[in-house]
């Protein structure tokens, strides 16, 4: 089981910022499939500050959004099912709350944006009415005051001619116009923390920019960012946490993770990463070889055990656990714990 | 409001459809078996070749096809469908007086069957793979295979004869109970509207099996479309966001499952809407309902001419103002439909 040292690893720079508003600890999630059961969420735990911007990356399959939805609570189950661990929101742990009390938390302290804003939304309900209902119903809210809510929320996030916008349905908005419209949803109940599963992977280069400024903007809110870009995690996030096969296997800020990975994971990760060759413009993509191994079947030592370089025979018969390595980071691998103790 | 521009285009468009329905109509009637003038004119006239000729002359029957069209068009227009020959009233008025027992039992039946299919679709899809789920499947299986005649005679069978709980096949009302003065045509509302207790409790008393027995396909296909289309909005990711914002149930029923999984259903429901005419038929002759379908049976049986095209431009005239009446509620429900993408 994963267990990490959360605190003074981010640099303190006020007390304010050493408020953590979010707190998962040991989550563990299983899918119920028809070949066995899926370990699909290992133990993973986690803490956000206030404003801190946290990113989440790994391959697709990882557990990224399992983790999200279930942090939420918001998993279908069946076919699966969220065995063990808390998530503290504030002090208050979601796992253990009433429907009722749970209702008053999701969209109010914590809430979440999604990939594809256009299934996101109810087609037949005014983009308006959706940006507003949660908060309406919280606060008892008129409808013209509701109405003004989801104007000025789509304000907020650059909706242009926001009055009419909120009238309309959101297959009449651009995809672009309706990620924002997305993101104002979650924001309206003012959310301490925000989880965001891809929200930009489906948009051009040119939008998923803007949505990324309009993200940054937002400095009081901690965020909860999934991704596969790591270029996105570069300019976004003040920390980030690599997950393989459901298990978190590096943390650190991001400067470290990204000019010296520890795990050996996290540096195939860096390396596949397309890069723009000067010269000739052409995008290389450098594969990590290998797959994934079967999370109906985990092995009894390190996931990556099968696509590493650099293991050793201990690797394939215990499961490393998460240890501080260097200054900043925390990484599950017994060669890069025993060269970081050599040194 | 988009909604009524909507519905004026919508029923715009069913004038073509009507025209078309009427032209079709009018030549097969002419292809009708069986030699409605023998018929009428008995085996004397019949093979008289100067009453024929006369005969023809006096209907018109003489004249080129288009020619007699045009005219049944204007008589049309004018409200005339012919005379009966068999009623020997107009064809008008022998619908107008026999369509209010046929709508008063078509609606009962879809109430009927909407209400409680919607409420066992619902339940299935809410208990799905569950015992709840497995009875309503066996109840829509069974309510929309069994044919109406046969199904119309159990029901007679168990609620009538063993029972006790309804009554026989005797029409609308007991012979004892007066009927409701006329405002609607339809005995329980005019009974309600007339004040007369005794009228309404025994023409609803009378109605219930007859819009049982027509409604049970409808059961049937209402629930099992429901239960499939709700399956589909309980998965669907917009209700993942609505749980995310701390919706609580009640408006995540309302307002998100609702609506949603009723624009599938009711699509369906307005595709069979021709199936619950022509149940009407059956379910009118075996309750002794006097209605259009028992006017058509008989007109059917009688070869008589102007009563059978009538009907059957009735038919086809409710089919098509239904199946607009649909298409407005469908686009009502859904703003894609509606605005257009
Ligand atoms: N409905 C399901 N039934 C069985 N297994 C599932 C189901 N949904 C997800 N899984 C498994 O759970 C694991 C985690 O899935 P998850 O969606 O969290 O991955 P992810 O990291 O978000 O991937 P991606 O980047 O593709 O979104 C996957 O390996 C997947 O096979
Ligand atoms: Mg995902």
């Amino acid at each position: 089981m994963s267990t990490v040292t959360v605190t003074s690893r981010i640099g303190l720079s006020s007390p304010e910022e050493s408020k953590a508003v979010l707190k998962v600890s040991d989550l563990v999630v299983e899918y119920h499939t028809a070949r066995g059961i899926a370990q699909a969420v290992n133990g993973v735990t986690f803490t956000v500050h206030a404003g801190e911007k946290l990113a989440i990356v790994g391959e697709s399959g990882c557990g990224k959004t399992a983790t999200l939805l279930a942090a939420l609570r918001l998993l279908p189950s069946p076919p699966s099912k969220t065995v063990r661990g808390s998530v503290e929101v504030d002090g208050t742990d979601l796992m253990t709350l009433g429907p009722k009390a749970l209702n008053e938390i999701r969209g109010r302290d914590i809430s979440i944006v999604f990939q594809d804003a256009l299934s996101a939304f109810n087609p037949v309900l005014t983009v308006g009415r959706q940006i507003s209902e949660g908060v309406r119903q919280q606060r008892k809210l008129s409808k013209a005051a509701a109405h003004e809510l989801a104007v000025d929320m789509l304000a907020r996030v650059g909706v242009p001619d926001p009055d009419q916008r909120a009238k309309q349905y959101p297959h009449q908005l651009s995809g672009g116009m309706r990620q924002r419209a997305m993101i104002a949803m979650a924001l309206a109940g003012e959310p301490k923390v925000l989880f965001a599963d891809e929200p930009t992977t489906a948009l051009d280069v040119t939008v998923q920019a803007q949505i990324l400024d309009l993200v940054r903007s937002f400095k009081d809110l901690a965020i909860v960012w999934v991704s596969h870009d790591l270029g996105v995690v570069a300019g976004l996030a003040d920390r980030v946490i690599v997950m393989y096969s459901g298990f978190v296997v590096e943390e650190g800020p991001v400067e470290d993770i990204f000019h010296s990975p520890k795990h050996p994971y996290t540096a195939a990760l860096l390396r596949s990463i397309p890069r723009t060759d000067e010269m000739s413009g052409t995008h290389e993509l450098v594969s990590i070889p290998g797959s994934p191994p079967d999370l109906v079947a985990l092995p009894a030592g390190c996931p990556f055990y099968d696509r590493c370089a650099v293991r050793v025979d201990r690797c394939a018969t215990d499961r490393p656990t998460l240890e501080r390595v260097g200054d900043t980071q925390t990484v599950a691998c017994w060669v890069a714990q025993a060269k970081d103790i050599a040194s | 409001m988009g909604i009524l521009i909507f519905a004026l285009r919508r029923f715009l468009l069913a004038i073509p459809t009507l025209l078309g329905l009427l032209i079709v109509t009018f030549i097969l009637a002419n292809f009708m078996p069986g030699d409605p003038l023998a018929r009428l004119l008995g085996d004397v006239g019949g093979s008289n070749p100067e009453t024929v000729a006369a005969y023809r002359a006096q209907w018109g029957l003489d004249r080129p096809l288009w020619e007699q069209f045009f005219i049944y068009v204007g008589n049309l227009l004018q409200g005339d469908l012919g005379q009966s020959t068999f009623t020997r009233r107009g064809v008008m008025e022998d619908l107008l007086s026999f369509l209010p027992a046929t709508v008063e039992l078509g609606v009962a039946a879809i109430l009927f069957a909407g209400i409680i299919g919607l409420a066992l679709g619902s339940l299935a899809a809410l208990f799905h793979n569950k015992w709840p789920d497995f009875l309503v499947r066996a109840i829509a299986l069974l309510a929309s295979g069994v044919p109406v005649f046969w199904l119309g005679l159990i029901a007679l069978q168990v609620f009538y004869l063993q029972l006790g709980w309804s009554p026989g096949p005797e029409g609308r009302l007991s012979s004892r109970v007066n009927p409701p003065p006329r405002i609607t045509g339809a005995y329980t509302v005019d009974s309600i509207l007339s004040a007369d207790s005794v009228a309404f409790w025994d023409s609803l008393a009378h109605i219930v099996l007859p819009a049982a027995v027509l409604g049970a396909f409808f059961l049937g296909l209402v629930s099992r479309m429901m239960r499939a289309s709700m399956l589909d909005v309980l998965k669907a990711p917009y209700l993942m966001t609505a749980r995310s914002k701390g919706l609580n149930t009640r408006t995540i029923a309302q307002f998100h499952v609702l609506p949603n999984a009723l624009i599938p259903t009711i699509t369906v429901v307005g595709l069979a809407i021709g199936g619950l005419l022509a149940g009407a038929v059956l379910t009118e002759t075996v309750f002794s309902w006097p209605g259009i379908g028992r006017y058509a049976v008989d007109a059917a049986k009688a070869l008589d001419y102007q009563a059978i095209l009538g009907v059957t431009l009735l038919i086809g005239f409710v089919y098509v103002i239904t199946n607009a009446i649909i298409d407005v509620v469908y686009a009502a429900l859904d703003p894609r439909i509606r605005l257009g993408s």
